[in-house]
């Protein structure tokens, strides 16, 4: 529902989704964890951590490539951060009904995943990212650094 | 009288005949019977028993889950519900094999636990006697031996049938 500014509101049981695309996955994280989305370039200057998508969890074998990456600067009360994305899309809203965790086969580790549930948007699967979750993660090259030792 | 006997020994053999076939008739119906859905990996032949078996779908697109072990493909979406699908041949450290027309998802079940495990083609689906099951061959390799339930041939196919609960067991564990 819109306001008479063309504000979108939401109700408590919707949530409002910004996607992307890496490597033909549809992603999603909750736009209340985002301050905002940048060009890499205007994000170096600024002496922000920044980490690719793909450095904190693992992509099939092979390489990730990105076509038009861009930074989510991620809300953050301490330090900003921002996580490298490729090819944004819109902003969805979710009913909070229509959220299915993942399969409980695909959950056996116990520790927070920060791929945390699945909705479907016109047929479409998309995977929402928790962006705390996943900062939390190491990088996937110290992961099997650390596997190797 | 030696006719007589040789009439009444007659008679007693037929009766015996007849109790015994009887008795097979009885043995027949009574036999339980389990349902199989029959699938291949690679050359080999394989099944899981009918009730752990929920659907059995065409291949379709399977969103990769970054992050997930080797051995899951992905999720699906089974009429609005997300499903996983595993790949079984590097669970079992089989061959993987490309998809083709014939691969299809089989959706099982064990208690909680669901998931559509990709075969490369659904051969039939059907009812044999659970006393054809037999115990699996020591020859099997171990990794592979403990999701087995048993074997069984059927036209003549040497098919290998699993315990998909063991094997949800194996990966939940």
């Amino acid at each position: 529902m819109r306001d008479h500014n063309g504000t979108e509101h939401i109700d408590s049981r919707e949530i409002r989704v910004f996607t992307f695309n890496i490597m033909g996955i549809n992603l999603g994280i909750d736009v209340e964890q985002i301050a905002g989305l940048f060009e890499p370039d205007k994000v170096e200057a600024q002496n922000i951590q920044t980490f690719w998508f793909h450095e904190k969890i693992s992509f099939p074998e092979g390489e990730v490539a990105y076509n038009s990456p861009k930074v989510l600067i991620i809300k953050d009360d301490t330090s900003a951060f921002g996580i490298i994305i490729d090819l944004p899309n819109d902003i969805f809203i979710i009913s909070i009904d229509s959220i299915q965790p993942l399969p409980s086969i695909m959950k056996s580790s116990g520790r927070p995943e920060p791929i945390w549930g699945a909705a479907l948007k016109d047929e479409q699967i998309i995977l929402l990212v928790d962006a705390y979750r996943l900062m939390q993660c190491e990088t996937v090259t110290e992961k099997k650094m650390i596997e190797i030792i | 009288m030696p006719e007589q006997s040789a009439k009444k020994k007659t008679d007693r053999i037929l009766e015996e005949v007849q109790k015994h076939i009887e008795e097979k008739k009885i043995v027949d119906v009574e036999e339980k019977k389990v349902k199989l859905v029959i699938f291949k990996l690679g050359n080999e032949y394989y099944a899981f028993l009918g009730d752990d078996v929920k659907k059995v779908l065409l291949h379709k697109e399977i969103t990769y889950v970054p992050g997930s072990p080797a051995f899951i493909r992905g999720i699906i979406s089974v009429s609005g519900d997300i499903e996983s699908v595993l790949n079984i041949h590097k669970f079992l450290g089989l061959p993987e094999t490309q998809i083709t027309k014939n691969t299809r998802i089989v959706l099982a079940s064990d208690g909680n636990i669901r998931s559509g495990v990709m075969v490369d083609s659904v051969e039939e689906v059907t009812d044999i006697p659970k006393s054809a099951i037999e115990s699996p061959l020591s020859t099997f390799d171990e990794t592979i031996k403990q999701y087995i339930t048993g074997e069984v041939m059927y036209n003549h196919k040497h098919i290998t049938v699993f315990d998909i609960g063991e094997i949800f067991k194996n990966i939940t564990a």
